[in-house]
């Protein structure tokens, strides 16, 4: 285990059936975020959510149907965070993105010490 | 059992496929043991698509299900900080964040569910026994 160093975790909220040209958004933020050389990303789904239109969306409502909620998660340092954003915001055309700091580190019996 | 208000927010990011020993899903072994260690909760939170630093794509397949999956404990920093060696020891290599939180409630103290139970009770029996407006 290495001592925790400062990091940030950014967080994009859009919804799964949002698309780009490519293919669905939050896959091709993942893709770019490969690209990008960052150190991971994580996409979670959620049920049902609503946003800045106000919309309920739903994946088991007939009620609200259509595009339920998606988190893509990336964890780095603040200074390859910031140099995402750009490539992020070509991406999405409106959608909330949330920063914020937190300590990272590695944890596992492969990871070596210092 | 209680949580202090100032708070440490552990998560553990790992995948489905990750196993603790031979079978039991490394996920699994991780709330299990968080539960013997008397920390006060554990959710597990299982993603459609990541990636980490092998930079191979996580998502389900033919041969099994190697989608992420989010471990997130909240207690105090001293039982997180017991944790985290033990946490050590179970995974192979996985990345690990911490944060600050603000407890605000934990445990089943709800306060006013006794009064909405009753008003949702006499609603249900037509009898209202406040007068209504006007």
């Amino acid at each position: 285990m290495r001592t925790p160093q400062e990091a940030v975790l950014l967080r994009v909220f859009v919804g799964e059936a949002d698309r780009t040209e490519g293919g669905p958004l939050f896959r091709m933020i993942v893709a770019e975020a490969l690209a990008a050389g960052l150190a991971g990303a994580t996409v979670l789904h959620g049920p049902v959510g609503f946003g800045a239109g106000g919309r309920m969306n739903s994946d088991f409502n007939v009620d609200a149907p259509g595009n339920p909620p998606i988190v893509i998660e990336i964890i780095d340092t603040e200074d390859r965070i910031h140099g995402f954003l750009p490539r992020l915001d070509r991406m999405i055309g409106s959608g909330l993105v949330t920063m914020e700091k937190l300590r990272m580190l590695r944890c596992g019996r492969n990871v070596g010490g210092g | 059992m209680d949580v202090p208000h100032e708070a440490v927010l552990l998560r553990i990011f790992t995948t489905a496929d990750d196993r603790c020993g031979v079978e039991e899903p490394l996920y699994l072994a991780i709330v299990n043991k968080a539960r013997d260690m008397h920390l006060a909760g554990a959710t597990v939170l299982k993603g459609p698509l990541g990636f980490g630093q092998s930079t191979k794509l996580h998502a389900p397949h033919f041969l099994g299900d190697d989608r992420p999956v989010v471990i997130e404990i909240c207690d105090s920093q001293e039982k997180i900080d017991a944790f985290l060696p033990v946490l050590d020891q179970m995974m192979e290599s996985g990345l690990v964040t911490l944060e600050r939180a603000q407890v605000l409630q934990y445990g089943r103290k709800r306060s006013g569910y006794l009064e909405r139970l009753k008003e949702s009770v006499l609603q249900h029996l037509h009898i209202h026994d406040k007068p209504g407006p006007g």
